[in-house]
């Protein structure tokens, strides 16, 4: 509750974490908000008009409605960031903490694989994952997530050899308890800490990842209302129809801001000498 | 000093092979016969196989990588096209310099942006400025690069039409879309900046300036900040990773033929040889810029310098 006391005090936190939760409420209640349908079904008496009563963020090319599809979106976007983040983090824990807490070959030989693939930028690496699997949303979701497994295998390795080395470890050795025990009982707990801030950051840039690749063309597939793939329709109609781009936009950008605002706060709550 | 430059070297030429590895594995899992989507479904069976005997996809995984590999390193020839028959080297010579003017553009700006608002906002820790500068850096990180590129398109291309939308023809072409990934990575470069800035003015050497009654100028421009310069070029690089893959999508937004359109089209095609060769060529290009930073390391820090001066 100490952490929970720290972050309340932190103004853009606790604004981060109240879009989060809007952002949730409206994810799991799109449906009774506004029917999918709506944002579906085309309607070529209605296409490409500006915000109005009917539709209040207007209609795109095909007569959609633009506020039930961004609605719809936070479902697709929220779902990739957390889902990927699980994935790659999870990799990552069993690389990280396999490499950190054997040391030797076993470590040379994971941490040696990890800096060549840090050669490749996440983004090549990821397009070409896409490249080989295929677009849609599950092989969208392997190819973003297989581009942050090393930089989080890194961090965890390196979390994981500075508590290797504190006495607890040592004792907990001592007591015969068997080393697979030692790392999910002792190690994978005692690193939550910079995990817990570096998974929530990266929701937030799996979502500009995710909403990138959908852009290019190469992510989810329409007619899903994707955020980006919706700005990929808006750009056609840019002269047209500019009001398009903008509440697409607008939701990713508030999406990844309040998961950075709380990734933020919450490491300047659980790092205290970093605030001085 | 030219004993560190040309270990480094050396490393990077092993890393070729690597990085060739990890693009050719991955790309290996492409499911269905490459045959099948660019003869079409009505090819015969011996055009099927005269074609995967051609493209050698007949041989065992092993072969395939080890011939590439050596068709790279010493020939350059990174395989044909499926679509044009042609060498694709060609056309990947022909796109990559409008892909490395905009990544190292932004890099250019977004690193002088990013690294002396960093510094100014570390050194005036509290200040407003230091306030309005890290949000403005949170939100920056924030944004959507291909979005603030759409946006900035909108507003001065098509509202004020002072710059050009489309293209790569002239410098004018470059403003916007360097624009539009300088402001995200100059974001993250400051955030960077001002955490690392922020742990050196904490060192005990510092304490022992300011008591020594140094004044503040001449212990953050000589004590602080060239300790602090190392970790933020090391920091730089990794940067400069995600900017070039901020640079393939920005280069969508404005249309510009570059390597980044070059590989999605590819990708759409399923015109395998391109995107396997485009993908080792700018990882290649990223590697290179890494050895640069590396190298100039050891011009920069006494410590490396002296390590290899025996």
């Amino acid at each position: 509750m100490e952490l929970f006391d720290s972050l309340r005090k932190n103004k853009p936190a606790v604004f981060g974490l109240i879009v989060i939760v809007i952002l949730v409420v409206v994810a799991i209640f799109a449906d009774m908000i506004s029917p999918y349908e709506r944002g579906i079904r085309q309607n070529s008496k209605a296409r490409l008009q500006p915000p109005c009563a009917e539709h209040i963020f207007g209609t795109d090319h095909f007569g959609r409605d633009v506020f039930t599809r961004v609605i719809h979106g936070a479902r697709i976007s929220l779902f990739i960031g957390t889902a990927t983040t699980f994935i790659s983090m999870f990799v990552a824990l069993v690389l990280g903490s396999v490499a950190g807490f054997y040391g030797g070959i076993v470590d040379e030989a994971i941490m040696r694989a990890i800096d060549t693939v840090m050669c490749i930028p996440g983004m090549l690496l990821s397009l070409a994952v896409v490249a080989a699997l295929g677009q849609g949303l599950g092989n969208l979701m392997v190819a973003i997530a297989v581009s942050s497994v090393p930089g989080f295998t890194r961090l965890i390795r390196s979390v994981v050899i500075s508590i290797a080395e504190t006495d607890f470890i040592e004792a907990a050795r001592a007591s015969g308890t068997s080393e697979f025990m030692i790392i999910i009982r002792h190690v994978l707990p005692n690193s939550m800490g910079p995990l817990i801030v570096q998974s929530t950051m990266s929701i937030a840039r799996m979502i500009l990842f995710a909403a990138g690749f959908s852009f290019i063309g190469l992510g989810v597939q329409p007619p899903a209302p994707e955020w980006g793939a919706m700005l990929a329709d808006a750009r056609e109609f840019l002269r047209r129809a500019p009001y398009l781009m903008f509440f697409p936009g607008t939701s990713i950008l508030l999406a990844s801001l309040s998961f950075n605002l709380l990734g933020d706060g919450l490491r300047d709550a659980l790092d205290p000498k970093l605030k001085l | 000093m030219i004993k560190y430059a040309l270990k480094r070297v050396l490393l990077f030429i092993l890393l070729i092979p690597g990085i060739i590895f990890i693009v050719f594995f991955i790309m290996d899992f492409t499911p269905g016969d490459p045959s099948r989507l660019i003869l079409g479904e009505r090819a015969t069976l011996e055009q099927r196989r005269l074609f995967r005997e051609n493209a050698g996809l007949d041989r065992s995984f092993p072969v395939r990588y080890a011939s590439y590999v050596y068709n790279v390193v010493f020939k350059l020839d990174f395989g044909t096209s499926y679509r044009t028959r042609t060498p694709v080297i060609d056309e990947i010579l022909d796109k990559l310099p409008k892909t490395v003017i905009l990544a190292l553009s932004g890099a250019f700006f977004s690193s002088l942006l990013g690294i002396s608002i960093g510094i100014l906002s570390a050194v005036k820790q509290y200040s407003r400025i230091d306030a309005v500068s890290t949000f403005a850096a949170i939100f920056f990180a924030s944004i959507p690069n291909f979005w603030l590129g759409m946006t900035m398109l909108l507003i001065f291309s098509l509202h004020f039409g002072i710059l050009p939308s489309t293209g790569a023809n002239t410098w004018k072409h470059y403003v916007l879309p360097t624009a539009a990934i300088t402001f995200p990575f100059s974001a993250e470069i400051l955030r960077l900046t001002r955490s690392l800035m922020l742990e050196t003015v904490r060192q005990d050497y510092v304490t022992t300036a300011r008591a020594k009654g140094v004044t503040e100028q001449i212990i953050i421009m000589k004590h602080a900040l060239r300790n602090a310069m190392l970790p933020i070029i090391t920091s730089l690089g990794m940067t400069f990773g995600s900017l070039l893959g901020g640079a393939i999508i920005t280069e969508t937004v404005f249309s510009i033929p570059g390597l980044g359109t070059h590989i999605i089209n590819a990708i759409r095609m399923k015109d395998t040889p391109i995107v396997l060769a485009s993908t080792i060529v700018l990882a290649i290009f990223f590697s290179l810029i890494m050895l640069a930073i590396d190298v100039s390391y050891a011009f920069i820090d006494p410590r490396i310098r002296a390590r290899y001066l025996k």
